[in-house]
């Protein structure tokens, strides 16, 4: 499967608050957006055709954020 | 598998996309694992070739400037001679399977 369009950062950010991870750090900078996860030590960086999740090697929080992620982008 | 002017032929996803009018979207995941290797980092980079090769022997497993990498797999090893090392471990939503294999791995050996 691959995925495309864009990723609604809204969205993005509701499914996380309903996933327990809240209180995220929001930073845009031009087109790209910066999430950052204090707690979860974790870092969500939103462009228009692209999407990079940095975490530590906890494999459960980045399982989590892989479903989120797909969750907001269409497949084909 | 594109099906164009009645004439089906195969393209590259790439290829496919543009020929559409579709905006990929790549995903791509970044981990850290730390390993307690004193040495070199480029030592460390060369065992962890080795380990890697072993494991996945029917991959193609390619070792160049430090860095090691399988697929969209990449591989990085950083940090001081006398320092525990920092293996960065980064691959495409493509390469899940692959990815978190990887990762596991070097989890195991970092415990």
């Amino acid at each position: 499967k691959y995925e495309w369009g864009s990723l609604n950062v809204t969205d993005f950010l509701q499914k996380l608050s309903q996933e327990g991870i809240s209180e995220p750090k929001v930073e845009s900078h031009g087109n790209v957006v910066v999430i950052h996860l204090q707690e979860e030590d974790a870092l969500i960086q939103l462009e228009d055709n692209s999407t990079h999740v940095v975490c530590t090697g906890d494999e459960t929080l980045r399982t989590k954020l892989r479903s989120i992620v797909m969750q907001c982008l269409k497949k084909f | 598998l594109v099906m164009k002017e009645n004439n089906v032929c195969l393209m590259d996803v790439d290829d496919a996309c543009k020929e559409a009018g579709i905006n990929r979207h790549i995903i791509r995941f970044s981990s850290t694992v730390h390993l307690n290797d004193t040495g070199p980092a480029l030592a460390t980079a060369h065992k962890l070739h080795g380990f890697i090769k072993e494991n996945l022997p029917q991959w193609p497993v390619v070792f160049a400037e430090g860095e090691i990498s399988i697929e969209s797999v990449l591989v990085k090893v950083e940090g001081d001679e006398d320092e525990q090392k920092n293996v960065y471990v980064s691959w495409t939503n493509q390469d899940e399977d692959l990815g978190s294999y990887i990762l596991n791995l070097l989890n195991r050996m970092g415990q």
